[in-house]
C-alpha cells in the first residue's frame, strides 16, 4: 500500500464503511472495465476497478467474505 | 450564555455527510437559495441565508457535505476551514437518519472541536422505509446534545429544530481507548498554546501527522510510533476504527433494525445500472432529454414568434424614425429575442436537468461512464461536472471540487468548458435544429462529446499522475418534489432574466446605434480575420464577439444583425458558425469561474486552446460542407 495517497484513500473507505469485518455486497459491475457497485450498511457505493482490486487484497487478510466480486 | 442556560446564537453553520439533505434544511429555513440535487457534492461552497433563531435574527451557512474532517477533497476542506475558522456558534449536524450509525462517526469527529451541537435526525421516513426505529430521547441523553428528528424535504420538524438550536451543548464524548488517550495528551501537553479546538487538533495530528509547527514534529511522531506500534496500525486507520466502535455502541443502543421495504427504489437499479441494459436506457434517458426540449421549444417559440412580432411591428409603427427611436427600437428587439430565442428552449432545458438531478440519475452516469472515462484518463465522478455542463459552466467547473485528485479536478475543468451549456443549446437549438434540422442538431452534440473525449485523451497524457479511482456513494432514488424542481429551474432561469437580459437589450441598443451612425460596418471589420476564413458574413462578427459575455447573445444579435435575420445565413454557415460558437472562448463567468479554481494562468491557456480548437473545427466544417 502506497504511504501517501493509499493512506488517504483507505480512511475515505473507512468512512464509507469499507473497513475490516464489514459485510459487503456486490451489487453490480459497470461495462468496459467499470465500476464495481458494492452495498454495506444499506448504502451503495461505486468503486472504480483498480481501487475495488486494491482493496480486495487488503481486504482479504481481514476477514472480507469473499463473494464481494 | 444568557441566564436561562440558552445561547445567543449568532451564526449556525449546517455540518453533514454528503446528500444527508442540508440544502433543503437550508432552503426551508432561509428560503429557495441553494441549489439542491439528489447526489453527493451538490454544495461546494459555504451558502449564507437569515433566520430568526431564540428570537434574534442569526446567519445559517451551509456547508459542503463531509465525510470527516481530514478534508479528501476542496469541498470537504472549505467545511473543515469554515469550521475552524471560529465563525459558527452552533453546529447543527444534519444525518441522514438511514445511516445513522456511519453518522454518528462525523459526530464523534466533529465533537472534539467542543462547539456547541444539536443533532438533527433528518430522512427520518427514508429510516423508516428501511426498517430502522430511532429513540431520539436516549439518544440525546447518550451524547448530552438536543436531537430532533425532521423530514426537511417536508417541512416536518422545522419549528422543533429552530428551537433546539439555543439550547445546544457540546457532545459529552466517549472515551477513547487507553493507549489512544495517552497519544492524545502527549500531544496536547505538547502544544505550548491550547488555543481553540484542541481537543480536534491534537487528534488531526495524532491521525495524519505532519505539524505546521516544527516544535511539535518530534512528540506528534512518537506519539504516533508508539501508538502505531502498539497496535500494528496506522494511527489515523486506528483512530477511525476507535470512532468507528463507538458510534456502533451508541447506535445499537438507540436502534433498532427491522425489515426494510422493498420498492421501485430499490429495483430500478437492476434495470437502470445493469451491464447491459443500463446503456441503451442512458442513451434513451438523453435523447428523450433533448428530444423534449427541442420539440417543447419548437412549439412555445411557434406560440411566442407571432405574438412578440406583432408587438414589435406596433412599437416600432409608434417609434418612428430616428437614431433615438432606432435605439430604443434596438433594446426592445433584444427583450424580445430573449423571450422568443431564449426561454422556450432553456425552461424546458433546466426543468428537465433537474428531474435527473433530483431523482438521483446523475451518480448512476457516473457508474455506468467510468469504465469509458477511464479511457480518456479520468473515472466516472468526472460525469457529475460533465452533466452540470450541459446546464451552465460556472456551476460544473465549481463541481469539480467533489474531486479528489488536483490533476483530475484541472482535466475535468478544462473538458467541462467545451460542454454545451444551455447558453450554447439555445444556439444549437435556435439555428441547427430549427433551420437545418434536428438530426444536424443531434450529430452537434455527439461530435462535441467525441471532440472532448479526444481532447481529455490528449491532456490526461500531457498532464502526468494518475487519481486514486473512482469511490463514490450512489444514494437512493428519490422522489422528486414540484416544488424543488420549480425552485431550482427559477434559481437559474433568474441568472438569465437578471443578467442575460439587461445585456441582450443594452448590446442590442449599441448594435442599432452603432448602424444608424454607421459604424456596425467598421466594428464587423475587425473580427473579419475570424469571419472572413469561416466563410461567413461579415455581419456574424459582432454577434460572435458579444458571444464572449454570454453565448445566447450570439444568435440574438445575430438575428438583430443580419437583414432578413438569422434565415439569411445558408445551412452550411449556420452548421460553421455553431461549431465556433460550441467551442471559442468560454463566457465571462466561464473565465472568472476558472481563474478562481485553476489559477489565471491555466485560464488563459484554456482560453487560447479553445478558440484555437474552435477556430480549427469550425473551418474543418466548412471545407466538409463545401460552404
Amino acid at each position: 500500500m502506497a504511504i501517501n495517497g493509499g493512506h488517504g484513500v483507505l480512511l475515505r473507505l473507512r468512512r464509507l464503511g469499507l473497513r475490516p469485518g464489514a459485510q459487503v455486497r456486490a451489487v453490480a459491475t459497470g461495462r468496459w472495465g467499470g465500476p464495481v457497485l458494492v452495498e454495506v450498511d444499506g448504502c451503495r457505493v461505486a468503486l472504480g476497478r483498480g481501487l475495488a482490486r486494491r482493496i480486495l487484497v487488503q481486504v482479504n487478510e481481514d476477514s472480507f467474505r469473499p463473494d464481494e466480486r | 450564555m444568557s441566564a436561562d442556560g440558552l445561547r445567543v446564537v449568532r451564526r449556525v453553520v449546517l455540518v453533514g455527510q454528503p446528500n444527508a439533505g442540508k440544502s433543503t434544511l437550508f432552503n426551508a429555513i432561509v428560503g429557495y437559495r441553494a441549489v439542491v440535487a439528489n447526489f453527493p457534492g451538490t454544495t461546494v461552497e459555504a451558502l449564507r441565508g437569515q433566520a430568526s433563531i431564540g428570537g434574534l435574527r442569526a446567519e445559517v451557512v451551509d456547508l459542503p457535505g463531509t465525510y470527516s474532517l481530514l478534508g479528501g477533497d476542496v469541498a470537504e476542506r472549505v467545511t473543515r476551514d469554515f469550521l475552524l475558522s471560529g465563525e459558527a456558534d452552533v453546529i447543527v449536524q444534519v444525518v441522514d437518519s438511514s445511516l445513522l450509525g456511519r453518522s454518528l462517526e462525523l459526530t464523534l469527529e466533529v465533537a472534539e472541536l467542543g462547539l456547541p451541537i444539536v443533532l438533527c435526525l433528518n430522512m427520518m421516513d427514508e429510516a423508516e422505509h428501511k426498517g430502522i426505529r430511532i429513540d431520539w430521547e436516549k439518544l440525546a441523553a447518550l451524547l448530552g446534545v438536543p436531537v430532533v428528528a425532521t423530514v426537511a424535504s417536508r417541512g416536518q420538524g422545522l419549528v422543533d429544530l429552530l428551537a433546539a438550536i439555543p439550547q445546544a451543548r457540546p457532545v459529552r464524548r466517549p472515551p477513547y481507548t487507553a493507549d489512544v488517550e495517552r497519544a492524545l495528551s502527549q500531544i496536547r501537553e505538547a502544544q505550548s498554546s491550547t488555543g481553540r479546538f484542541g481537543d480536534h487538533r491534537a487528534a488531526q495530528l495524532l491521525s495524519s501527522g505532519a505539524p505546521v509547527d516544527l516544535a511539535l514534529k518530534e512528540p506528534v511522531e512518537r506519539a504516533r510510533r508508539e501508538l502505531g506500534e502498539g497496535r500494528g496500525e496506522d494511527p489515523g486507520v486506528i483512530l477511525s476504527d476507535e470512532r468507528h466502535a463507538q458510534a456502533m455502541r451508541l447506535f445499537e443502543a438507540v436502534a433498532t433494525v427491522g425489515k426494510a421495504r422493498v420498492g421501485w427504489r430499490e429495483k430500478a437499479d437492476d434495470l437502470l445500472m445493469h451491464p447491459v441494459i443500463g446503456y441503451p436506457l442512458l442513451v434513451l434517458a438523453l435523447m428523450g432529454l433533448f428530444g423534449a426540449v427541442f420539440w417543447s421549444g419548437d412549439v412555445l417559440e411557434g406560440l411566442l414568434s407571432p405574438l412578440l412580432d406583432t408587438v414589435s411591428g406596433q412599437i416600432g409603427a409608434a417609434l418612428g424614425a430616428g437614431p433615438l427611436a432606432a435605439v430604443l427600437r434596438g433594446a426592445w428587439d433584444g427583450l424580445a429575442a430573449g423571450v422568443a430565442i431564449v426561454l422556450p428552449y432553456l425552461i424546458p432545458f433546466l426543468f428537465l436537468l433537474a428531474l435527473f438531478e433530483d431523482v438521483g440519475y446523475m451518480p448512476r452516469v457516473g457508474f455506468l461512464l467510468d469504465g469509458l472515462m477511464h479511457r480518456i484518463g479520468l473515472h466516472g465522478k468526472s460525469v457529475i461536472p460533465f452533466l452540470l455542463g450541459y446546464g451552465c459552466t460556472v456551476p460544473a467547473i465549481l463541481s469539480t471540487r467533489i474531486l479528489e485528485d488536483e490533476r483530475d479536478r484541472l482535466v475535468t475543468a478544462a473538458l467541462a468548458v467545451m460542454v454545451p451549456c444551455a447558453g450554447r443549446t439555445i444556439v444549437v437549438m435556435g439555428l441547427v435544429g430549427r433551420y437545418v434540422g434536428p438530426l444536424a442538431a443531434l450529430l452537434l452534440y455527439l461530435g462535441n462529446v467525441l471532440v472532448i473525449a479526444l481532447v481529455g485523451w490528449v491532456l490526461t497524457r500531457l498532464v502526468p499522475g494518475e487519481g486514486p479511482g473512482l469511490i463514490l456513494e450512489i444514494p437512493p432514488y428519490r422522489q422528486p418534489r414540484l416544488q424543488n424542481l420549480l425552485g431550482k429551474t427559477w434559481l437559474r432561469l433568474k441568472g438569465f432574466v437578471v443578467l442575460a437580459w439587461p445585456l441582450l437589450a443594452v448590446s442590442s441598443a449599441l448594435l442599432a446605434l452603432a448602424e444608424a451612425l454607421g459604424w456596425a460596418g467598421g466594428l464587423n471589420l475587425g473580427v473579419r480575420f475570424l469571419t472572413w476564413p469561416l466563410g461567413l458574413p461579415s455581419e456574424t462578427g459582432v454577434p460572435l464577439v458579444l458571444g464572449i459575455l454570454r453565448k445566447e447573445l450570439s444568435l440574438v444579435m445575430l438575428d438583430e444583425a443580419l437583414v432578413g435575420g438569422v434565415a439569411a445565413l445558408t445551412q452550411a454557415q449556420m452548421i460553421v458558425f455553431t461549431v465556433f460558437v460550441l467551442f471559442y472562448v468560454p463566457c465571462l463567468a466561464t473565465v472568472g469561474a476558472l481563474g478562481r479554481e485553476l489559477g489565471w494562468r491555466r485560464t488563459g491557456l484554456v482560453v487560447l486552446a479553445t478558440t484555437g480548437l474552435g477556430l480549427v473545427l469550425a473551418l474543418l466544417a466548412r471545407v466538409v460542407l463545401g460552404a
